[in-house]
């Protein structure tokens, strides 16, 4: 009697993973928040650098984790010179940039990417090599962020308004504050408070959008 | 512009994520205290009664729209 073969189906969760490639620094921390906030409100998980462990070479983590990922966002609003000396602009976002538009080309249907701004048309100016792509431009406001991220990403079901996103943001920054507290930690930009940043801003976009009954049923 | 990008995929599950992300259970549990507490604090605040996002509304200055109320 010939065996019969086990047929398991394979199930596989959907990449709900989102890149976000934005400056580290106080200074940007409501647009940080923004994107965390606009990115839960839409349904998808951020992921970023802080998160990586330091044992591999930062390259080599930086190329696996827009692999794994299935959308990213780069905000490249930050063109100006560092002012701690040596005075230098930053690199590393328009070349994280640079990974996920490689990536996409390698496979186009593993990947899509968005380019945002503060400034209109600056873009052309820092980054020609991007030209005739569409920039999402912010105007360095966390409302920005979020309208903006309403125009990149939508939902055939439960799309969530401009003003849903507001509401995530307003209670993920306050959560922050507390969080800051509770961690004793002035900075957001670490993995701890990344990671929990996001499981928080989940469960506040659960709230809003499906109810009190849905953030219970979280526990 | 080019059209938006179309996530067909579910709400992700918070508790699903504290596991992905690594965060343990006591520390879950204590991050949902937080939730539970802020949003107490909320509704214990001026904007008791208030519909979901009349607190923007009223920070923008306009009056919040009042929701229909089905019962009468």
């Amino acid at each position: 009697m010939v065996p019969r073969r086990e047929t398991r189906k394979r199930t596989r969760s959907p990449n709900r993973k989102a890149f976000l490639n934005v400056p580290y620094d106080s200074d940007y921390e409501p647009l940080y928040l923004a994107f965390l906030a606009g990115l839960c409100g839409l349904g998808l998980t951020p992921q970023a650098t802080v998160q990586l462990p330091g044992s591999q070479r930062r390259l080599r983590r930086i190329l696996g984790l827009i692999r794994r990922c299935r959308y990213s966002f780069h905000d490249l609003c930050r063109v100006e010179l560092d002012p701690s000396p040596p005075q230098t602009p930053r690199f590393n976002m328009p070349f994280e940039l640079g990974l996920a538009v490689a990536w996409e080309a390698v496979a186009p249907s593993s990947h899509r990417w968005f380019v945002f701004e503060a400034v209109p048309h600056r873009l052309q100016k820092s980054l020609s090599d991007l030209g005739g792509t569409d920039v999402y431009i912010h105007d360095n406001k966390p409302s920005g962020v979020l309208r903006q991220l309403a125009n990149a990403l939508s939902r055939p079901r439960r799309q969530p308004t401009v003003k849903d996103l507001e509401w995530i943001y307003e209670d993920l920054c306050e959560f922050a504050r507390r969080l800051k507290d509770d961690l004793h930690t002035d900075s957001l930009f670490e993995a701890r408070a990344f990671n929990e940043l996001v499981f928080a801003a989940q469960a506040i976009a659960r709230r809003r959008l499906f109810g009190a009954r849905a953030a219970r049923s979280l526990r | 512009m080019r059209k938006p990008a179309l996530i067909t995929s579910p709400f992700p599950d918070p508790a699903q994520t504290a596991r992905t992300l690594g965060i343990p259970a006591a520390r879950r549990r204590r991050l949902e205290q937080m939730l539970a507490d802020l949003w107490a604090s909320e509704s214990d605040s001026e904007t008791r009664g208030t519909p979901p996002g009349a607190r923007v509304a009223a920070k923008r200055g306009a009056l919040p729209r009042r929701r229909p109320n089905k019962t009468r």
